[in-house]
């Protein structure tokens, strides 16, 4: 018995010990299970909480961006040359639609003119929408709507309008769409001043369900849009229409390929107006060729022939190695340097010819006899002083600079072929601004096109920003003086409108093709400033390819001086 | 007492209507004023753009240029009257 009972408490105990293992094993196991529970509850409740959160944000709201109103732009009078209008996108919900798509085309198209009627997609009941039209106005909306067609919807956005048209269409720009199919400036000032002009988009975000229908009691959290700030410009529109017209003209009656002028205020940069051809419509860039979307003002460049020469003529007094009272001693004659030989346009020689009588007769060999005595190494200083090789900093996208060449590879005919304006490349802009300062007392501004940025809260006008003195006072009155007689007695006088005093100086570059000049083809110049003495105006005209007479004093001289009657006409200036 | 209880609770009931419906009315001038608002702004617009197109120089030069054809073809019609005449 006494043995039972001792293998009974054995047994007991060996159960005992099993039922503690199996309860160590038990609490071993749940402490285990809990810990990787928790673990994992950390992972994703602290861990991943971000990820998780924009997840689950993301799943159960959905957000629509509401437009911001695009900035407008103003002429120096406060009219509007760039308005916002609503537009329309018609649309197809193929799901509801209750008319076949030959019956909706026929009714329709006749008021949209246009459209996609894809009869395959439109014949999809899965599809539940599809874009028929785009860029409608009201009224075409109204019209449709009327129609009462069962399926059909419109989007609104806004589109651009431009109340004078394709009128400065290089200097505005366009607005077309980024990679998110939002709208985006291109060029000019839509380009330039994007940032300002845009504003702030805005959101609409609310909750919705898992069909990704809006939950109707959810709360619904909008973000207003911000309006784009509006720009004021220098331009004066009369005058900006009145130099389109008259390029226009000159264009066909000298029949050139294409034309450029700039008018500036040579006191403060301000642009008063810029004018391009051939031209584009901002409303419908998409169908105009890309190349034409490029302002030649700014980002085309030109060798400038012989209106380059006051550049030069300006420097050589400026630094004091020529003085006013000097005569040329090389002028008898074509002048050799290596193995090219410089001649005057007419091949007329004259000796002894003062400095103004260089600029007079645009004497190439009397302006390599300045430029001789310059030199190179201050040639290069002065040049880089005007501003040329550097953009000018206008505020217009797409500005380029040629690049001016370095001073160690300046050679005698580099210098010879500059000093009349062939052989260096310069964009208009750089060269009216580089005049300017010869017609502002030889004080250079940085060009401006925008005056005053504004909106409903403020206002940032924009003041004229002084670059730099290139040229001393009395030797930009020396060389305006010169300019004077080169217009009163030079080549163009006959253009000249009576009792003004006009500072100018022709050019006829030829253009390099393929190594060599053609002299068939060159580019007619004039640039000049008036009154002289106390100028209102600097002006910049450039004629390419003219073919009625290559030269500038017959093409680009005229008009300059027909544009400067308009300006004379604007500003209540009279003769005398 | 219970009927001051049901008193107290119909004024309640009562002035939580009041409320409500005011709210409610409130809400809904406030939606049709700012419905009214962008109306009057979409009239502006519209304005703006007919103003500017009307008053644009492309315009005036357009309707200077019928003018001076209009007297044109007027004093070329005097002018042939009085060679026949």
């Amino acid at each position: 018995m006494g043995c039972l009972c001792s293998l009974l408490t054995i047994f007991q105990l060996l159960l005992k010990d099993k039922m503690e293992k199996r309860v160590k094993f038990l609490i071993i196991f749940f402490l285990f299970s809990f810990s990787a529970i928790l673990s994992k509850l950390f992972y994703w409740q602290i861990v991943k909480r971000k990820f998780l959160l924009a997840l689950a944000v993301n799943q159960q709201t959905i957000s629509y961006t509401i437009a911001s109103s695009r900035g407008k732009i103003y002429s120096k009078d406060s009219f509007p040359l760039v308005l916002n209008q609503p537009s329309y996108l018609l649309f197809a919900d193929p799901s509801l639609l209750k008319i076949s798509t030959a019956e909706l085309e026929s009714l329709v198209k006749p008021i949209i003119q246009k459209g996609n009627f894809d009869n395959k997609l439109l014949s999809d009941k899965n599809l539940h929408w599809f874009p028929l039209a785009k860029n409608l106005t009201a009224e075409t909306k109204n019209n449709i709507e009327n129609l009462k067609i069962e399926g059909l919807g419109f989007e609104e956005n806004t589109i651009r309008y431009y109340p004078e048209a394709s009128m400065s269409a290089h200097l505005l720009g366009f607005v077309g769409e980024d990679e998110k199919s939002d709208p985006k400036g291109y060029f000019g000032l839509e380009g330039f001043y994007d940032y300002e002009i845009k504003g702030k988009f805005g959101s609409r975000t609310f909750e919705q369900d898992a069909l990704g229908r809006p939950v109707a009691l959810s709360e619904e959290l909008v973000e207003k849009p911000i309006a784009g700030s509006n720009l004021l410009l220098h331009i004066d529109r009369p005058l900006q229409f009145l130099v389109e017209k008259r390029l226009k003209e000159g264009i066909e009656k000298y029949s050139a390929l294409s034309g450029t002028v700039i008018v500036m205020n040579p006191g403060s940069g301000a642009i008063l107006a810029m004018a391009s051809f051939p031209g584009y419509s901002p409303s419908s860039y998409f169908n105009s060729d890309t190349e034409l979307f490029r302002n030649p003002s700014i980002s085309t460049s030109f060798e400038p022939g012989s209106i380059f020469k006051v550049i030069v003529m300006a420097s050589a007094l400026d630094s004091g190695t020529v003085n006013l009272n000097d005569t040329c001693t090389i002028c008898y004659g074509p002048r050799t340097i290596g193995e090219y030989t410089i001649k005057t346009w007419n091949e007329k020689y004259y000796p002894s010819s003062s400095l103004t009588d260089i600029l007079v007769h645009s004497d190439n060999v009397g302006m390599v006899y300045v430029a001789e005595k310059l030199g190179k190494e201050k040639m290069y200083d002065y040049l880089k002083n005007f501003g040329f090789g550097q953009i000018t900093g206008i505020d217009l996208q797409g500005e380029v600079s040629p690049p001016l060449r370095s001073k160690n590879d300046w050679g005698d005919i580099d210098l010879a072929t500059a000093s009349f304006g062939q052989g260096i490349a310069v964009t208009p802009i750089q060269f009216l601004t580089a005049v300017s300062a010869i017609a502002n007392k030889g004080e250079l501004y940085e060009p401006q096109v925008v005056n005053k940025i504004f909106d409903d809260f403020r206002q940032v006008a924009i003041s004229p920003v002084k670059k730099k003195r290139v040229i001393s006072e009395q030797t930009a009155k020396i060389l305006t003086q010169m300019m004077v007689e080169a217009v009163d007695r030079g080549e163009s006088k006959w253009a000249k409108p009576g009792g003004y005093k006009i500072a100018g100086k022709t050019g006829t570059a030829q253009i390099p093709i393929a190594g060599h000049y053609d002299p068939q083809k060159t580019v007619a110049s004039f640039v000049g400033f008036a009154p002289a003495d106390n100028p209102g105006f600097v002006m910049l005209v450039s004629l390419n390819e003219p073919k009625s007479s290559p030269w500038g004093s017959e093409t680009a001289a005229p008009l300059w001086f027909d544009i400067a009657k308009d300006i004379f006409k604007l500003g209540g200036v009279s003769p005398g | 007492m219970l009927r001051k209880i049901i008193f107290i609770l119909l004024i309640g009931i009562a002035t939580q209507f009041v409320f409500s419906s005011k709210g409610v009315s409130y809400g809904e001038s406030l939606s049709s004023l700012e419905g009214r608002i962008k109306e009057v702004e979409a009239q502006n617009q519209e304005l703006e753009i007919d103003i500017a197109s009307f008053s644009s120089c492309h315009k005036i030069s357009e309707k200077s240029l019928e003018a001076v054809y209009g007297l044109s073809m007027q004093s070329s019609n005097n002018f042939s009257v009085a060679l026949k005449r």
